[in-house]
């Protein structure tokens, strides 16, 4: 018996050893397990590409994190999570700090655009989360911290001008009426509007137009329009106002991404009214926007039928009319490297150093492909040399020439195959002038 | 000779497999994963599809809910699954606040008053139209969410289905009882029910009874004041401090009202005749309630006013085309 306890520990320490990490472990095992083949592996970092030539980083990153666990090749699927991850931190904070240029502008939507931008790259990221809470997410309580020899009376009087409030104060808080606060209490208060609520039954007609604008400033434009529908079409004040809900309606529809349907509110609009110059601006922008976004709509069904060829063509003239489209830049490399793949799989090697020539340098599966289509090509040419070599020695100069140039196509820097051409010539002319 | 126990070929065994078993249960550290870095948020779980796999048969099986499956569809970009292929099933929202390359989610809110048959009330929707409304929204692939949903959306911690719609009603009516529930009830929708609490057992509306079986079947209870009159105006010689109290003893009331019947929280307003002012608002949120309706048109993205929450009314006369088009999900922005 006394033969087995050094097994019997050994077997007992590896167990709690084992135990101490054992349901991540256990499920780790499971998923590095030799089940999953290199081809499941390849279907995971194919969709990877495919998620970040659609602008969808984050995901991609997880698909690469995927990867990572099932593969045999560690180091390359870690360059690319490494890359994707300088990627996203570097456009979140290009995007921010854009954000807070454009807030200095006070351009408040292309400001929204860049934080959500940056939110949509990196949910974690809590300063765009701030910004788009504090600037464009309204909330109907404030905090704030009291004063020393604070009541709701004196706070009700700072924050609302009027003293006789202190009972919301004290309802806010649920603190006595008129008891001394301790200083730096933390005090939540209503977001009271300047004026106070309009009493019913005022003997005063009511003010129409004032109305109108508060409706306006709420964005409540169906509310604004029916009160201004009501007022005297031929007064200029209300002229005035219904252009300028009508101006508002076309922004609003040009802010939703929907331009065509800004078109009939701006006509109603007449030409040199305050703001319309700039709504016509911004409606012919957002009008190239969505032809951009139709293009690029299109490339990426053709991309995801496999119509690679079709898929850069367009997405090549997007990217001359706007170089700055990173959703192009990023969709043409990878309809760039499937377009090559294809031709290096059906052994068009030629065309596949064709298509790598304007491959994006970051595009790290394009730039393996390219050295792997040159390494192909340069034994191809070899090959060709060798044949025309062949052909030489049996004198048939005509064929030695098309196997030399064949190989010069392949590769042009084949020295030999150049001066070998030249060399035949020269012979096959010598041979022509003998008597 | 008896052999030394090391070299016993069921020692050597027993070695191996204590070995194997421990090198299986050595935790990742050990076993070369990353260990300098920090955890990546809540990883997707890889699995492998088995044969007639479905988008909701893998969420049942990994998510214990069938209804996740358009997340197992979006995250693989596939909607079906022939077997064997490997398959990342998301264990935490992908898309908080439905931001995409392209733009971000809204969420249509519809406000029907009441439904009715087709010789019914000026406010009521006709049975035929109400019918024909919700198919069109299933066949169109719309999913009816509750209000909590909505708020975990607008919490930038929850993430939606691409075509989410919340279902309202303003009157917790008989009518809507008998001809709009069975209706929801049949294409799997979950509505809303805003209910005025003095108006329970009402003539012609639903019982407390008959709310608690809405509750119980996954209908939404909310709360549309006591009465249901507009709390944005004050009465003539009322003073503001009297006129505050009125408003804060009608959510409040009506709040512990359903709360007492349903034996549960009551989280959402309707605003009594869909309008509201900041203190109303205020007084909402300091009582409680998680978020709170308008009745006005307008984008509810993730980052509007959870008090403010836009509702589009849907009347007896709207067509097929305008309620298609009160149906906006995604507004489009270069998020890019």
């Amino acid at each position: 018996m006394r033969h087995w306890l050094p097994a019997l520990a050994l077997m007992a320490t590896v167990t709690l050893c084992g135990c101490a990490g054992m349901v991540d472990s256990v499920s780790d095992f499971m998923r590095a397990g030799p089940w999953w083949t290199a081809a499941q592996a390849g279907t995971i970092s194919s969709r990877a590409r495919e998620l970040e030539a659609h602008g969808e980083l984050s995901k991609a990153l997880d698909h690469w994190r995927m990867v990572d666990r099932i593969t045999v090749d560690h180091a390359a699927v870690r360059r690319e999570i490494a890359r994707i991850q300088s990627r996203i931190a570097e456009a979140v904070n290009v995007h921010y700090q854009n954000g807070l240029a454009e807030l200095g502008k006070k351009n408040q939507t292309a400001a929204r655009n860049h934080f959500l931008a940056a939110l949509r790259l990196d949910p974690a990221f809590q300063p765009a989360l701030i910004q788009i809470n504090a600037r464009f997410s309204t909330f109907p309580l404030a905090a704030r911290l009291s004063a020393p020899g604070d009541r709701p009376s004196t706070v009700a009087e700072k924050v609302f001008d009027d003293k006789e409030k202190a009972f919301l104060v004290a309802w806010f808080n649920d603190l006595p009426v008129d008891e001394v606060m301790t200083p730096d209490t933390l005090l939540i208060l209503p977001k009271l509007e300047k004026t106070p609520p309009q009493k019913a039954h005022t003997k005063k007609p009511p003010n129409r137009l004032a109305e109108a604008n508060a409706r306006l400033a709420e964005n409540d434009l169906d509310g604004a329009l029916a009160i201004v529908e009501q007022a005297d079409p031929d007064d200029p004040d209300v002229k005035a106002m219904l252009h300028a809900i009508r101006l508002k309606q076309a922004t609003t529809q040009i802010e939703a991404g929907r331009p065509e349907a800004a078109r009939p509110y701006l006509a109603m609009v007449p030409d040199g009214f305050a703001g319309k110059d700039a709504a016509l601006e911004a409606l012919q922008a957002a009008l190239q926007r969505q032809q951009t976004s139709l293009v690029l709509e299109k490339a990426r069904a053709h991309f995801d039928q496999g119509e690679y060829r079709q898929s850069l063509d367009l997405l090549e003239t997007l990217q001359k009319d706007g170089p700055e489209n990173i959703a192009a830049r990023d969709l043409a490399a990878e309809a760039r490297y499937r377009l090559a793949l294809d031709h290096f799989d059906h052994q068009r090697f030629l065309e596949a150093r064709d298509v790598l020539k304007k491959a994006d340098e970051s595009h790290e599966a394009s730039m393996a492909l390219k050295e792997t289509v040159r390494a192909r090509l340069l034994e191809l040419a070899q090959i060709h040399y060798r044949n025309g070599v062949k052909h030489f020695i049996n004198e048939d100069l005509k064929s030695a020439i098309t196997d030399w140039e064949k190989a010069l196509i392949c590769n042009p820097d084949h020295e030999k195959a150049r001066e070998n051409i030249d060399n035949a010539r020269r012979l096959m002319q010598k041979v022509e002038t003998l008597p | 000779m008896s052999k030394h126990p090391i070299r016993h070929p069921a020692y050597r065994i027993l070695i191996c497999t204590a070995l194997l078993i421990g090198s299986a249960l050595l935790p990742p550290t050990i076993h070369g994963e990353e260990t300098d870095a920090d955890p990546p948020p809540s990883l997707p779980l890889l699995v492998k599809a088995r044969r007639g796999d479905t988008p909701a048969s893998i969420a049942r099986r990994y998510l214990n809910d069938a209804s996740k499956g358009w997340m197992i569809a979006e995250y693989n970009g596939m909607a079906a699954f022939s077997g064997g292929e490997p398959v990342l099933v998301p264990m935490a929202p992908f898309r908080p606040g439905g931001l995409t390359p392209d733009g971000y989610q809204t969420v249509p809110v519809l406000a029907y008053s009441d439904i009715g048959e087709s010789s019914g009330q000026r406010r009521q929707v006709p049975r035929s139209a109400f019918d024909r409304q919700m198919r069109w929204l299933k066949t169109e692939g719309f999913v009816a969410i509750t209000p909590s949903q909505l708020t975990d959306f607008m919490g930038f911690s929850g993430q939606l289905p691409r075509r989410s719609v919340l279902i309202t009603f303003d009157t917790a009516s008989l009518s809507l009882f008998e001809i709009g529930i069975p209706i929801l009830k049949e294409l799997g929708f979950t509505a809303t029910v805003f209910a005025a609490t003095n108006h329970v057992g009402d003539k012609k509306a639903m019982t407390w009874d008959q709310i608690k079986q809405l509750h119980r079947d996954g209908f939404t209870i909310g709360c549309r004041g006591r009465s249901g009159r507009s709390l944005t105006h004050r009465t003539k010689g009322q003073t503001f401090e009297d006129y505050f109290k009125s408003v804060e003893a009608e959510l409040r009331l009506a709040r512990q009202t359903i709360q007492t019947h349903l034996d549960a929280p009551c989280l959402f307003l309707a605003y009594p005749q869909g309008d509201a002012d900041s203190l109303v608002s205020a007084v909402a949120a300091k009582l409680g309630f998680s978020a709170a309706f308008l009745l006005r048109p307008g984008d509810n993205p993730f980052f509007a006013d959870r008090y403010g929450i836009h509702r589009t009314r849907i009347g007896r006369g709207m067509n097929m085309e305008r309620f298609g088009q009160s149906l906006t999900t995604r507004i489009k922005a270069d998020l890019n």
